[in-house]
C-alpha cells in the first residue's frame, strides 16, 4: 500500500557547508540525491519515511577530475556524466562500463555515484568497478575529513562504516595501468534496464599473454561486493589458456555466498558467477591475442 | 467512377497519433472532475479467507473521509459477464489477495491512501488453494461453495484409438505456459458525476461500454438508462479491461456521496488486482503417419482461472477450438477444466486462450517433424487446413482460410531458406538457431449471438459523422471505421468524425475484443450506408414521384439514375427539408451456426492465421535467448490501413516475445512476488527484435471489402516459434514458458551443453 508522501519537508541547502550543518544540528533527515532509489523505497513503506535534504542542485559535488594518477569523481555525478566522461572512459572505462548499463537513460540521467554507494545494494552496478579500482570515500563532515577504502565501508548488508553528520564527498579511483585491461559484466534477465542478478568487473595486468596480477570483484551473490582473492591468485603468473581460465572460475566460488530471491536461486548465481567470470576472461584474453 | 478502393489499403495516418505524440490526449487517468472525491481500495490481506466482521468505524471518523463503503451498500454484490461469481465487495470471503474489501472516498489522496489503513477486517484465514491439479482433488478446499471446477468439457471427434493404433509415430508431452500481466501504459483508471438529470456518468478505460453499464445497473439495482458509460481514449488494454475494472466502485460512491469520485489504480494494484492470462498445463499426446500426416490429437487442458470465472468460459473453449492448430487432424479427444483457485484472476488477454495450446501443438508438430526427418514448413503445408474443408469437430471452413499461403511464403523466406547457413558468432558459447511456428484463431464471439450497429449523419456542411460504441484501446480502429465510411461514401477522410464508444450517443457495437471490431463496424457501417441510398430512394421519390433505380456514392456527391449528382450537403438540406432526417443506423450480425454441444462458442465461422519465424542466439553458459529478427507472415484478409496493420502485429510480436522469454508472474502460496516492473519485466526496446511483417491477403467474403480481424493473430506463434528455434540452436526441448534464462540454463546443464564448454580445457587458442 501506497505510503503518502505529503507531508514531508524538504530542506534545499545552497552549499555543502549548509549541508553539514544541517547534517550536523538535525537527526532524523535522509539525504537525497538522485532518489531513483529512495523515491521508490519511500513511497513503498521499505524505507521508513522521513523528512529530506535535497542535495541533487549541488553542483559542487559534480566533477571528474584526473589527478596524480588518480581519479576524482564528485559525489553527485550521475550516471550520464560517468558514462560519457572522456576521463573515465580512458582511464577507468570499466566504470564506464558499467554506468553504461545501470538502467534507462532516465534512471542514468538522475541515479548518482555517491547515492549508489550510500543505497548499498548488493547489486549496485557501480560497485564491483569501484572495488577493483581501489576506491576510496571521502567523507566530510564539521569535524574534519575521513578517507577510507571502498571495502572497509560496507560492513554487512546494507550497513555503513558512516557517521551521524557525515556527507560523502568524492570517490577516488585509481586509474587503469598502460598494462592493464578489464570488462565490466552484468547478468540482467532482458537486454536493457535490468536489475543484475550477478555483476562484476575484472581487471588484469598483463605481460603479453601472462597475467601479472587479477583483481576480481562481484556483485549480487553475497550481502556486500565481494573481491574473488582466490581467483585472482589462480590467475596471477599464468598464461591465459582455456583451462586457467576456468579454474579461476570455479575458485570465485570461495569467495560468494548468494541467496535465492525473486530474481534467481542461489544455485544459478553460483553457476553464473563461475561463467561470466570465464566469459570475462576469455573476452579479454581474445582482445589481446591468446585465444 | 473508379471500382478501386482509394481509402481501403491506404497508409493514413490516424487522426489521434498527434495528440497523443505531444502528450494533449484526455485518457480517463487525465481527468480530474471539479470537487471529486479521491478513492481507495482495501484489498484483502489473504489469498483465502472468511470474512468475521468489518469495522470501519475509526476509517469513517478520519479528517477529510466522506464515505467507507463495504458489501453493506452494494445493493446487488456479484457480477461477472459468464458467471455472478464476483463480489463488488467480498462479504462473505476473499478468494484472493486483490480483492477489494472496501471502498475509502475521502477529500484528499492521503486521507484516502490513510484511512483504507484503519478500515479493521477480522479475517480468519483458510487454506489457500494454489495449484489447479490439487485444487481439482476431492478433498480440496473449496474456492467457491459449487466446487473447484469452474467449468469442465470432455469432447470426442473421430475414431481415435484407430488412428493411434495405425499412427507411426507418437509425440507426447506436457506444456506449461506462465500467468502474463497485461503491463498496459495506463492502468485501470477512471471518473464518475451524477450529471444534470442525476444520472449516472463513469469516465473509464474499458473495451466495451454497454456491457459495462450493463454490469454497473445490475450492481446498483437501477435501470441501464440511470447510467451512462464513456470510454475516452485508452492507455492499452489487450484484454486486461474487457472485465469491469473501476467502473461499478466509481458507480457506488457517486451514488453514494452524489460527489464526482476518481480512482486510478496504482501499477501494484493493477498487478495485483488485474485480470491475466491463464496460466495453463496442457498434456498432448499427437499421433503422425511416417508420410508426415497428422492424425489424432489427445489433449487434456487445465486453466487457472484464479478467484473468479470472468471471461474464463470462453477462454476455455478459445482453447479447444485451437488446440489442434489449423492442421486437418482427423480426430481428437479433448478435456478441459477450468480451475478455481486462490490466484489472480484470469480472464481475457491477447489470444484469448489460443497462445497456450498453440505453445503446446506446435512444440509438438515441430516435434514431429525432427522425428521423420522432414522440414518443419513442408510438415505444417502436408497437414494445413484450405478454405472448404471440414475441420475436426465437423465445422466447415467457410471463410477465408490463408494459412497454406503464409506456409508458402515463410518457405520462400530467406530467413529459412539460409537458415542453417554458417554464420560466424562471436563467442563459443553461442548458438543460433530459426524456428517457425503456425497459429490460429477464430474472430468475432463465434457461436455466440454477436450484433453490432454503427451510425451515420450527414451533416448540413456534408462531412459525416460515424458513431458506435467501438473503443480506441491504442489500435487504431477509430481510423479504420474513418476509411471505410470515406471509402463508401466517397468523401475525404477528414471529412469523417467518429463518435465513439459513449452509451449516451454511439449506438452498441459491442464489445471491442476477439479482434471483432473492424470487422463489426465495418459491416454495420456497410448495412447504415445501404439504409442511407434507400432513404436517398425515399426522397427523390417524394420529390419527383418516381422511384430512382439507382443510387451511388461518388466523389461528387450522390449519383441518382445515373444522371443527377446531388452534392452531400445538398442532400443533407432536402433529407432535413423533407423531415427524413439526417441519420441512419446500420446493424449487422454475425452469421453463425449452433455451437457443438457442451460449448458456448465452437464452432466459430471466421478465422485468423498467421506464421512466425524467430532467429534465436542462445548463450549457453547463461540460459540467455536473445531474438535479433522475427518474421510474421499473416493471413490479413485485406489490409484497410498497413500503418495499423503493422504496428498491431509489432506489438503482438514483442508481447509475445515477453510471453515466451520474459515475462515471470511469481505467485507463492497466492500471494504475487512480482507486482511492479522491476522484477515483473516486460521486453524492453533493446529486446525487441527487428520485425518484418508480411500481409498475405487473402479475400474475406463476408468482411468490410475484404477485410478480416487482426488485432490477435500476431501474438499466436511467437512464443512456440522462439522455443522451436532454440530446440533448433541446442538440441533441447523446452516444454514450459516463459523460458527464462534461469529456466533454460538447467537444461542446458543437463544436456551436457554446459560441461562440454567447460570440458574445453587445456585448448590453447
Amino acid at each position: 500500500m501506497e505510503v503518502p508522501l505529503h507531508d514531508v519537508d524538504v530542506l534545499v541547502p545552497k552549499d555543502v557547508t549548509e549541508v553539514l550543518r544541517l547534517l550536523s544540528s538535525r537527526r532524523g533527515f535522509k539525504l537525497l540525491a538522485g532518489g531513483t532509489d529512495l523515491l521508490v523505497q519511500l513511497r513503498s513503506g521499505a524505507v521508513p519515511k522521513s523528512d529530506l535534504i535535497d542535495i541533487s542542485g549541488l553542483r559542487e559535488l559534480r566533477y571528474v577530475k584526473r589527478s596524480n594518477g588518480h581519479i576524482a569523481i564528485g559525489a553527485l555525478t550521475t550516471f550520464s556524466e560517468i558514462a560519457e566522461s572522456e576521463i573515465v572512459k580512458r582511464y577507468a572505462p570499466i566504470l564506464a562500463e558499467a554506468a553504461e548499463t545501470i538502467g534507462s537513460v532516465q534512471i542514468m540521467n538522475k541515479g548518482t555515484i555517491g547515492g549508489n554507494i550510500i543505497n548499498a545494494s548488493p547489486a549496485a552496478d557501480s560497485l564491483p568497478p569501484l572495488y577493483v579500482l581501489d576506491a576510496e570515500l571521502k567523507l566530510i563532515s564539521l569535524n574534519g575529513t575521513r578517507i577510507m577504502g571502498i571495502s572497509d565501508f560496507y560492513k554487512g548488508y546494507k550497513m555503513l562504516e558512516i557517521r551521524p553528520g557525515e556527507l560523502l564527498a568524492e570517490v577516488k579511483l585509481r586509474a587503469m595501468g598502460a598494462g592493464e585491461v578489464g570488462h565490466f559484466f552484468k547478468h540482467g534477465l532482458r537486454q536493457g534496464d535490468a536489475i543484475s542478478v550477478v555483476n562484476g568487473a575484472v581487471i588484469l595486468d598483463l605481460d603479453g599473454d601472462k597475467v601479472r596480477n587479477a583483481a576480481i570483484a562481484l556483485g549480487a551473490v553475497a550481502p556486500t561486493v565481494v573481491r574473488a582473492p582466490e581467483a585472482e591468485k589462480v590467475l596471477k603468473g599464468k598464461k591465459l589458456r582455456e583451462d586457467v581460465m576456468w579454474e579461476a572460475s570455479r575458485a570465485v566460488l570461495k569467495s560468494i555466498s548468494p541467496i535465492d530471491d525473486v530474481r534467481g536461486s542461489a544455485a544459478y548465481r553460483r553457476e553464473m558467477s563461475v561463467n561470466y567470470l570465464y566469459m570475462t576472461l576469455w573476452r579479454l584474453a581474445k582482445e589481446v591475442g591468446a585465444v | 467512377m473508379s471500382s478501386m478502393a482509394s481509402y481501403v489499403g491506404a497508409p493514413v495516418v490516424r487522426r489521434d497519433a498527434f495528440e497523443k505524440a505531444t502528450g494533449t490526449a484526455n485518457y480517463a487517468s487525465d481527468l480530474f472532475p471539479d470537487g471529486f472525491l479521491w478513492v481507495s481500495v482495501l484489498r484483502s490481506r489473504y489469498p483465502h479467507a472468511l470474512i468475521k466482521g468489518i469495522d470501519a468505524r475509526r476509517a469513517r471518523s478520519h479528517p477529510g473521509v466522506v464515505a467507507v463503503l463495504t458489501h453493506e451498500d452494494v445493493p446487488v454484490n456479484r457480477f461477472g459477464v459468464f458467471a455472478k461469481d464476483r463480489p463488488v465487495l467480498c462479504d462473505d470471503k476473499v478468494r484472493y489477495i486483490g480483492d477489494p474489501v472496501a471502498l475509502v472516498a475521502a477529500e484528499t489522496r492521503e486521507a484516502a491512501l490513510e484511512a483504507v489503513k484503519l478500515i479493521d477486517v477480522d479475517y480468519e484465514p483458510l487454506p489457500a488453494v494454489t495449484d489447479p491439479i490439487a485444487a481439482l482433488r476431492a478433498d480440496s478446499p473449496r474456492v467457491h461453495e459449487s466446487g473447484n471446477i469452474c467449468r469442465q468439457t470432455s469432447l470426442r471427434f473421430g475414431d481415435v484409438e484407430e488412428a493411434f493404433a495405425r499412427a507411426d509415430i507418437v509425440v507426447e508431452g506436457t506444456y506449461t505456459t506462465g500467468t502474463q500481466i497485461h503491463a498496459f501504459l495506463e492502468t485501470e483508471a477512471g471518473i464518475s458525476y451524477l450529471d444534470e438529470k442525476g444520472r449516472i456518468v463513469v469516465v473509464a478505460g474499458g473495451q466495451s461500454p454497454h456491457r459495462d453499464r450493463a454490469e454497473i445497473a445490475h450492481a446498483l439495482n437501477v435501470p441501464a438508462e440511470q447510467v451512462r458509460v464513456i470510454t475516452p481514449y485508452v492507455g492499452g488494454a489487450f484484454g486486461g479491461k474487457d472485465d469491469v475494472t473501476v467502473q461499478i466502485h466509481l458507480a457506488l460512491v457517486t451514488a453514494k456521496t452524489g460527489r464526482p469520485a476518481r480512482l486510478v489504480l496504482s501499477r501494484e494494484e493493477s498487478m495485483i488486482s488485474g485480470t491475466k492470462r491463464h496460466p495453463a498445463i496442457i498434456k498432448m499426446r499427437t499421433a503422425a503417419s511416417r508420410d508426415g500426416r497428422l492424425l489424432a490429437n489427445e489433449v487434456e487442458i487445465i486453466y487457472d482461472t484464479g478467484a473468479y470465472a470472468a471471461l474464463g468460459p470462453a477462454v476455455l473453449d478459445v482453447a479447444i477450438e485451437n488446440c489442434n492448430g489449423p492442421y486437418r487432424v482427423s480426430s481428437a479427444r479433448i478435456d478441459a477444466y477450468l480451475v478455481y483457485t486462490n490466484n489472480m484472476v484470469a480472464s481475457a488477454f491477447r489470444g484469448f486462450g489460443a497462445p497456450q495450446v498453440m505453445f503446446a501443438m506446435e512444440r509438438q508438430v515441430d516435434r514431429i517433424a525432427r522425428r521423420i526427418g522432414i522440414d518443419p514448413i513442408e510438415l505444417r503445408m502436408i497437414n494445413a487446413i484450405r478454405k472448404g474443408d471440414i475441420y475436426v469437430f465437423g465445422n466447415k471452413m467457410e471463410g477465408s482460410v490463408g494459412i497454406y499461403e503464409c506456409l508458402k511464403v515463410a518457405m520462400d523466406h530467406p530467413i529459412w531458406r539460409d537458415r542453417r547457413k554458417d554464420g560466424t558468432l562471436e563467442y563459443p558459447w553461442l548458438r543460433r538457431g530459426v524456428g517457425v511456428a503456425a497459429g490460429m484463431k477464430g474472430y468475432t464471439i463465434g457461436a455466440l449471438p454477436d450484433r453490432g450497429s454503427v451510425s451515420v449523419e450527414l451533416k448540413r456542411d456534408g462531412s459525416v459523422v460515424v458513431g458506435g460504441s467501438f473503443t480506441e484501446i491504442g489500435q487504431g480502429v477509430v481510423e479504420s471505421v474513418a476509411q471505410l465510411a470515406a471509402e463508401l461514401l466517397k468523401v475525404p477522410v477528414e471529412r469523417v468524425q467518429v463518435l465513439f464508444a459513449d452509451t449516451e450517443r454511439s449506438p452498441d457495437t459491442s464489445v471491442t475484443s476477439a479482434s471483432r471490431q473492424l470487422f463489426l463496424a465495418g459491416n454495420a457501417l456497410r448495412k447504415a450506408v445501404v439504409a442511407l441510398t434507400e432513404r436517398v430512394k425515399d426522397l427523390v421519390e417524394l420529390e419527383t414521384g418516381g422511384r430512382p433505380t439507382s443510387v451511388t456514392f461518388t466523389e461528387k456527391g450522390v449519383l441518382v439514375n445515373s444522371n443527377e449528382v446531388m452534392p452531400l450537403n445538398e442532400l443533407a438540406e432536402r433529407l432535413e427539408l423533407r423531415g427524413f432526417g439526417r441519420m441512419v443506423i446500420g446493424t449487422y450480425e454475425v452469421p453463425k451456426v449452433e455451437p457443438i454441444a457442451g460449448t458456448l462458442e465452437i464452432p466459430h465461422l471466421f478465422f485468423m492465421f498467421g506464421v512466425t519465424m524467430a532467429e534465436v542466439i542462445v548463450n549457453v553458459l547463461t540460459g540467455t535467448v536473445t531474438v535479433p529478427r522475427v518474421v510474421a507472415v499473416i493471413d490479413a484478409g485485406r489490409v484497410i490501413n498497413p500503418i495499423n496493420f503493422t504496428g498491431q502485429i509489432e506489438g503482438a510480436v514483442v508481447q509475445g516475445l515477453g510471453y515466451a522469454l520474459i515475462e515471470e508472474a511469481k505467485i507463492v502460496g497466492g500471494y504475487l512476488q512480482t507486482k511492479d516492473l522491476s522484477t515483473y519485466l516486460i521486453p524492453s526496446s533493446k529486446d525487441a527484435p527487428t520485425i518484418e511483417v508480411i500481409p498475405v491477403e487473402t479475400f474475406e467474403e463476408e468482411g468490410p471489402f475484404g477485410a478480416k480481424g487482426i488485432g490477435e493473430v500476431g501474438i499466436l506463434s511467437v512464443a512456440p516459434a522462439i522455443v522451436n528455434a532454440v530446440a533448433e540452436a541446442c538440441g533441447v526441448e523446452p516444454t514450459s514458458i516463459p523460458l527464462t534464462p534461469e529456466k533454460l540454463y538447467w537444461l542446458l546443464k543437463e544436456g551436457g551443453l554446459v560441461d562440454r564448454l567447460r570440458g574445453n580445457e587445456g585448448r590453447i587458442g
